[in-house]
C-alpha cells in the first residue's frame, strides 16, 4: 500500500484489486488513490508553509512540479514534517531551468533558517552582570556562546527584504536570523560585522578575533548592538592549559 | 459510567490551534479543557511551547498524536516516546492518545493514519506494541478509531470488534470518535449504531466531535466544518450507553475564530442533556 501511495501516477486498477475491496460507490483503485492523493495534497502543502516566499516566486504550477519532485527525491523519513523541507535549498541548485535560480536557492536558504530558529531551544540572554563580572586579564582568551536560535546567512539577494518588496536585483546581503521574545526576527549586517560575528558565533577567543582590527571602537559598538539584540547566551572563561 | 481508570470527565474540550493563541492567552477563555496534537510541540523550544506552558497553567491538557504509528511493522520509535513522555510530564497531560492504524513502513513516513488489516496476525502485533508502549509510557496509552477510506480483503475481523478485543488484551483506552464512525461506516457501508454498541464503555476515556466532506461517493474526515446531525444523533446514543466522557470538538482547516469553535463543542451540552442515560453494556 505503501508503495502504491509513493508511486507518481495513478494507481492501476488490478495492482489494488488483489488488496483492497471495492465499495458501493468506488472500485478498489479509486479509493487507494484516495489516500495517495492526500498524501501529494499534504506533502506539498507543508513544503508551501515552509517556504511561502520560494512558493510566491515560482508560482502555483512550478512549486507543484517542485514539491512532486522533492517528495519524491526526499520522502519523509522523519514522524515530524518540521524537517521536511531541509534539502530544498539543496535541490533547487541542482536544478536546471528554473526563472532565477540563484534567487530561488537563496529564498530557500532564507526561508529554511527562519523555520529552525523558530524551532530551537531557547536560551537564557547574556546579562551585563555577566559581562562585568569578566577579569579584565581574561578578555583575551573569553569566547562568547550564541543562543539556540541564532544563525548567520550570507547571501547574494536581499531575500529579507522580499516579502515587503519582491525584487530579483541582485545584492549582497549579510543577516543575523535570531529569536527575541520568542518571535524570528533578523539584523543585517555589514560584510566586516557578519566577518567578526561569525567567527565570535564559533567560539574564537575575543582577542583572537580582534587581533589585526585596527577599529576597535566600531567592534565595540557592534558587540554593545548585538548584546542588546540578544544574540549570546553566555562568555566563557576556560584556561586553554593542558 | 466511569471509565476503568478513573479518567474523569473533563467536560467539553476543543483542540488546541496556533490561530487561537493570541485570543486564549488574551481573553482566557472559560474552557473546560484542552487537547493538544503532540507532534506540534516535541521538536520545538520556541513559541508553540511557551504558549502551552501557559494553557497547561490554566487548563487540563491532554495529548494527542498522530505519528505513533502503533500498527507499523517497523521496531517502535523510542526516541519519538522518549520525547513524548517527557512532554507529557511537563504539562501534567492527563492522558496520551494516537490513532489505531500505521504512519510508514521501511523508514518512510507518509504522514497519514493509513488503515490497518484485521485480522489475527495484526491483532497479536498491535497489542504486543501497546503493551511495550504503555509500558514505556508508565500509563495506559488511548486509541482512537481511525476514519477509513478502504478496506483490506484479508480482514478477518470488523473494526469494532478488533478494537474491543485489542482493548481489552492490551489493556489500553479507547478514544472513540462519533465522526470517525459515521465517515468509516458511511465509506464501508458498516452500521453506525452497531458499532457504537459493541465498544466496551469501561474503556472509552474520551470522546472525539468533528465536522466532514462530503464528496459523494465517500467522506473524508477532513475536520472542516460544523458536526452534521447524524453524528450528533451518535454521540446522543454514545452518552445513553456510557454516560458521560470527555468530549473534545476538533477543527483543522478553515478554522473560524475561537468563539466559533468552542460554541460548537458546547453544542455537546444539549445532547447530553436531552439524553436519557441507560444502563451501560
Amino acid at each position: 500500500m505503501q508503495a502504491v501511495i509513493l508511486e507518481p501516477g495513478p494507481c492501476g486498477d488490478a495492482k489494488a484489486r488483489r488488496i483492497v475491496r471495492p465499495s458501493a460507490a468506488m472500485t478498489p483503485g479509486e479509493r487507494l488513490e484516495v489516500y495517495r492523493g492526500m498524501y501529494g495534497a499534504r506533502l506539498a502543502e507543508a513544503l508551501e508553509a515552509d517556504f511561502p516566499m520560494l512558493a510566491g516566486l515560482l508560482g502555483e504550477e512550478l512549486f507543484a512540479e517542485f514539491a512532486s519532485l522533492y517528495i519524491c527525491e526526499h520522502p519523509s523519513r522523519s514522524y515530524t514534517l518540521n524537517d521536511l523541507g531541509r534539502n530544498v535549498p539543496a535541490l533547487l541548485a541542482k536544478l536546471d531551468g528554473l526563472p532565477s535560480p540563484a534567487l530561488s536557492v537563496d529564498l530557500a536558504r532564507f526561508e529554511l533558517t527562519v523555520s529552525e530558529v523558530f524551532d530551537e531551544e531557547e536560551s537564557p540572554r547574556l546579562t551585563t552582570d555577566q559581562l562585568a563580572a569578566v577579569d579584565p586579564e581574561s578578555w583575551g582568551v573569553a569566547r562568547l556562546r550564541p543562543i539556540r536560535a541564532f544563525r548567520l546567512l550570507e547571501l547574494g539577494y536581499p531575500v529579507h527584504l522580499y516579502k515587503q518588496r519582491p525584487s530579483k536585483r541582485a545584492r549582497r546581503t549579510w543577516l543575523a536570523v535570531y529569536r527575541r521574545d520568542y518571535a524570528v526576527t533578523w539584523h543585517s549586517l555589514t560584510r566586516p560585522a557578519y566577518g567578526v560575528l561569525s567567527r565570535l558565533a564559533e567560539g574564537e577567543p575575543i582577542g583572537a578575533v580582534l587581533a589585526g582590527i585596527r577599529n576597535r571602537d566600531r567592534v565595540f559598538a557592534w558587540f554593545q548592538e548585538w548584546n542588546q539584540e540578544g544574540f549570546f547566551e553566555a562568555i566563557e572563561v576556560q584556561s586553554t592549559a593542558r | 459510567m466511569a471509565n476503568r481508570w478513573g479518567y474523569p470527565d473533563l467536560g467539553f474540550g476543543v483542540g488546541l490551534r496556533t490561530v487561537h493563541f493570541p485570543y486564549i492567552l488574551n481573553q482566557h477563555p472559560r474552557v473546560d479543557w484542552f487537547e493538544i496534537l503532540s507532534e506540534n510541540y516535541m521538536d520545538t523550544g520556541g513559541r508553540p511551547l511557551y504558549v502551552l506552558d501557559q494553557v497547561a497553567e490554566r487548563y487540563p491538557v491532554v495529548l494527542h498524536g498522530v505519528s505513533m504509528s502503533v500498527g507499523s511493522t517497523d521496531p517502535v520509535n523510542f526516541e519519538y516516546l522518549r520525547k513524548l513522555k517527557s512532554l507529557a510530564q511537563r504539562i501534567n497531560a492527563r492522558w496520551v492518545s494516537d490513532h489505531l492504524c500505521w504512519t510508514g513502513v521501511a523508514g518512510l513516513n507518509v504522514h497519514d493514519l493509513l488503515p490497518m488489516p484485521y485480522t489475527d496476525e495484526s491483532l497479536r502485533h498491535v497489542v504486543e506494541r501497546i503493551r511495550v508502549i504503555s509500558d514505556f509510557l508508565e500509563r495506559p496509552l488511548v486509541l482512537e478509531n481511525p476514519s477509513t477510506y478502504l478496506e483490506f480483503h484479508v480482514s478477518t475481523w470488523n473494526e469494532w470488534d478488533f478494537m474491543a478485543e485489542m482493548a481489552g488484551q492490551a489493556n489500553c483506552g479507547l478514544l472513540l470518535d462519533v465522526n470517525n464512525v459515521y465517515v468509516s461506516a458511511f465509506n464501508h457501508g458498516w452500521d453506525a449504531n452497531a458499532y457504537i454498541d459493541r465498544i466496551p464503555a469501561d474503556r472509552v476515556v474520551q470522546i472525539h466531535l468533528a465536522g466532514h466532506t462530503h464528496k459523494g461517493t465517500h467522506i473524508l474526515d477532513t475536520h472542516s466544518d460544523h458536526v452534521v446531525d447524524p453524528v450528533w444523533e451518535l454521540y446522543r446514543r454514545v452518552y445513553q450507553r456510557m454516560g458521560g466522557i470527555a468530549t473534545l470538538l476538533e477543527w483543522d482547516e478553515d478554522v473560524p475564530d475561537f468563539e466559533t469553535v468552542h460554541a460548537e463543542a458546547l453544542k455537546a451540552r444539549r445532547y447530553r442533556s436531552s439524553g436519557e442515560i441507560r444502563e451501560a453494556a
